[in-house]
C-alpha cells in the first residue's frame, strides 16, 4: 500500500555515511513495475562433461535419453534439479566450433581459449599479448541494452583465481581463460573472486564520499554497513505499508546476514590456522559450496535491488586440480577430467559434474522461486543459462557440449522440456535464440550462429 | 612427464595397415590434430613428390622437423634433426634418426581419419588424427 502521493524512485536508496544501500522493488514503487528487465546469469562450468565422452553418452550422464517433456533425469549430471524440472530447458547436441583451433599452432590450446568463447561464440585471436581480441559476450549485448538503468550494468564473479598476467600457454594471453565476459572483442571484463569485493562494489558505488578508507574503517570497527544506515531506513519505513515495511525488514536482514557471513569468514581465515586455499584473500571461503552460495546470495541481493541485472559466474579453471571431497571422487579435478575414456574414471567425472550443479542451481533457484516479481516469481522473469564451451574433456573437444536453460524469460519459456539440436549445430544458434527472447529481436546473428532454434 | 611422453611420440612403432584404396601422398597432406594419451598434437605435412613429404610436429612449443614416404598406404616419419637424440635422456629409448631410431608409421582409414600407435614410457599406445577442418576467421 502506498502512503505518499509520490511513488517512491526504484533508485531511491538507504543512506548514511560511508554506506549506501540500495533497496527491493516495494509496492511503492508503482512505475518500475512496467519496465523490469529480465534478469540473466551466465554460469559457466569449466572442462566439459563426462556425459560427453562416447560412453558418458550411452549412459546419460549429462543428458537424458529422451527428448520432449518426458524425460529422466536420475542417471544424469542434473538429477538434484528433478524439483525443479518444469523451469529448465536442457540443449543437448550442440557443438561450440569458435573453440576450435584453427591452424597448427592452436592445436593442444583448448584449455587456453574455451572459456572467451563460451558467451561470445566468436574465435579467439591468438595472442599473448595486449592485443586480445575475441567477440562480444551475450550477457554483454544484455548488459549493455538493459542494464544502463541499473547501478551496475553487470557483474563479473568466479570462484577460483584468475589473477595471471601475460600469456598462459600456446600463445594465449591469460585474459582469454581468465574472462567470460566480454564488453567489446578487445574488452575482457576481470571476474571478481572475493565476496568481500563484491559486497563493497554493491554497497559502495552510490554517492559521494564512500571511500576505499571509509570502508576499511568499518570493517576495522566491526560494524554493520546497516549502522551507517539506520536512521534512513527508520524514515522510508514510516512512509511504507504495512506489506512494503515488512519486506524491507526482510530484505536488510538478509543484507546483514551475508555481512555476517563474510565477517565470519574474514574472522576464520585471519584466525591463522592452515587453509586449504593458502594465499587466497580472507575473504574467499575455502570451501567450494559455502563459497558458491555466498556468492549466490550476493546475486540475489543485487537482484532484489536491482543494482544489476546480469550477472555471468565461473565455476572454476580448466586447469584447475581442486579436489572436491564432497562429490565423492578425492581425484583432482583436472586429472579426473583427463578420464581416458576408461568407464569407471568418466563415472567418477560425473560425479564432479553433479556436485557442480548441485552446489550451484538448487540453491540459486530455491531462492528465485520464492522471491517474487511483480505478480510472478523471479524465476518466470529471469534466465540462467549453464554450461560448458567444452565437450569432451580427455578429448579437448566442443562438441556435445553441456548447457542448459533455467527459467522462462517472463514466460517466452515454457520449461520442462530437453531438446535435442541436430548434428553439428552451434551453440550461438541457441544463444542467438535466446537472445531474441531476452528482447533483443534485432539480433540477427551472434558470435558464429548459423540460424536460429527452435523452442518446440 | 607428459613433455617427455609427447617426445616419445616420434618414436611410433605400431603400424596399422592402410584400409583405403589409392591413398596417395595428397591423402595425408594437411594439418592434423593428433590425439594421444589425452592431449593435442599438431603434425603438418607437406607434400616434396608423388611419394615423399616433410613434416612438422608441433609439441608444447616445440617442433620436431620430419620427413618420410609413402609405401603400402602406409606413410613413414622420421626425425630430421640432432636433437632428437636428447631423447634417451627422458624415456631411455632411442631418438628417431639416432642409430636405433624407430618411425613413426601411420595409416588413413576409411572415414578420413589417421591411425598409429605409439610406443611410450607407458608402452605401445594407440592415437588417432583429424585433420584440421579450414575454417574462415571472422573479419
Amino acid at each position: 500500500m502506498l502512503l505518499t502521493r509520490q511513488p517512491l524512485s526504484r533508485r531511491a536508496v538507504l543512506k548514511g555515511i560511508g554506506a549506501t544501500i540500495a533497496l527491493p522493488l516495494l509496492d511503492a514503487m508503482v512505475s518500475a513495475r512496467q519496465r523490469a528487465g529480465i534478469k540473466l546469469v551466465c554460469i559457466e562450468q569449466v572442462h566439459g562433461a563426462a556425459g560427453s565422452s562416447i560412453f558418458g553418452s550411452q549412459q546419460n550422464l549429462w543428458s537424458p535419453a529422451v527428448t520432449g517433456r518426458d524425460f529422466d533425469l536420475s542417471p544424469t549430471s542434473l538429477r538434484s534439479l528433478e524439483p525443479f524440472r518444469r523451469h529448465i530447458t536442457i540443449v543437448s547436441n550442440t557443438d561450440v566450433p569458435s573453440a576450435d583451433p584453427t591452424d597448427a599452432r592452436e592445436i593442444g590450446g583448448d584449455h587456453y581459449r574455451s572459456s572467451a568463447a563460451y558467451l561470445t561464440q566468436s574465435y579467439p585471436k591468438r595472442t599473448a599479448g595486449a592485443d586480445v581480441e575475441c567477440g562480444v559476450s551475450m550477457d554483454q549485448l544484455h548488459a549493455q541494452r538493459f542494464g544502463q538503468d541499473t547501478p551496475l550494468p553487470s557483474m563479473q564473479l568466479c570462484i577460483e583465481s584468475v589473477d595471471q598476467s601475460g600469456g598462459c600457454g600456446y600463445g594465449y594471453s591469460c585474459v582469454y581463460t581468465d574472462a567470460i565476459s566480454w564488453a567489446a572483442p578487445n574488452k575482457p571484463l576481470p571476474m571478481i573472486r572475493d565476496p568481500r569485493v563484491v559486497f563493497d562494489q554493491m554497497f559502495g558505488v552510490f554517492g559521494a564520499g564512500v571511500t576505499p578508507e571509509e570502508r576499511r574503517a568499518r570493517r576495522k570497527e566491526d560494524l554493520s554497513i546497516l549502522d551507517f544506515v539506520r536512521d534512513s531506513a527508520r524514515r522510508l519505513s514510516g512512509r511504507l505499508g504495512a506489506g512494503d515495511r515488512a519486506r524491507l525488514a526482510d530484505y536488510l536482514d538478509n543484507v546483514r546476514e551475508v555481512e555476517r557471513r563474510i565477517q565470519a569468514v574474514e574472522a576464520r581465515n585471519g584466525a591463522g590456522e592452515p587453509r586449504e586455499l593458502p594465499g587466497a584473500p580472507p575473504g574467499i571461503p575455502d570451501d567450494f559450496a559455502e563459497h558458491v552460495k555466498l556468492m549466490i546470495d550476493l546475486q540475489m541481493i543485487a537482484f532484489r535491488s536491482e543494482i544489476t541485472r546480469v550477472f555471468s559466474f565461473k565455476l572454476g579453471r580448466d586447469t584447475s586440480n581442486r579436489v572436491y571431497p564432497d562429490s565423492g571422487s578425492t581425484g583432482a579435478f583436472h586429472i579426473v577430467s583427463h578420464h581416458s575414456e576408461r568407464p569407471e574414471r568418466v563415472l567418477e567425472f560425473a560425479r564432479i559434474n553433479e556436485y557442480h550443479v548441485r552446489s550451484t542451481l538448487p540453491y540459486l533457484l530455491k531462492q528465485m522461486l520464492s522471491t517474487a516479481d511483480g505478480d510472478k516469481t523471479m524465476l518466470h522473469n529471469a534466465v540462467i543459462i549453464y554450461g560448458s564451451p567444452m565437450g569432451n574433456p580427455n578429448q579437448h573437444n566442443h562438441k556435445r557440449v553441456p548447457f542448459l536453460i533455467v527459467g522462462h524469460a517472463g514466460g517466452v519459456l515454457r520449461g520442462g522440456v530437453h531438446l535435442r539440436a541436430k548434428n553439428a549445430t552451434p551453440l550461438s544458434n541457441v544463444m542467438l535464440s535466446l537472445l531474441h527472447t531476452l528482447g533483443h529481436d534485432d539480433l540477427e546473428s551472434f558470435g558464429d550462429s548459423e540460424g536460429t532454434f527452435s523452442w518446440e | 612427464m607428459f613433455s617427455r611422453m609427447l617426445l616419445l611420440v616420434v618414436l611410433a612403432t605400431g603400424i596399422a595397415s592402410a584400409q583405403t584404396k589409392g591413398v596417395t601422398v595428397d591423402d595425408f597432406v594437411g594439418t592434423w590434430n593428433i590425439e594421444l594419451m589425452s592431449h593435442q598434437i599438431a603434425l603438418v605435412i607437406e607434400k616434396q613428390d608423388a611419394t615423399k613429404v616433410t613434416a612438422t610436429m608441433m609439441m608444447m612449443g616445440r617442433d620436431v622437423p620430419l620427413k618420410g614416404e609413402i609405401a603400402d598406404k602406409t606413410l613413414t616419419l622420421v626425425g630430421v634433426k640432432s636433437d632428437f637424440d636428447a631423447v634417451p635422456q627422458h624415456g631411455g629409448v632411442a631418438a628417431s634418426n639416432g642409430p636405433n631410431a624407430k618411425p613413426i608409421v601411420m595409416s588413413l582409414l576409411d572415414d578420413g581419419t589417421l591411425s598409429g600407435e605409439m610406443m611410450t614410457n607407458k608402452g605401445p599406445v594407440k592415437w588417432t588424427g583429424e585433420k584440421l577442418k579450414t575454417r574462415k576467421r571472422p573479419q
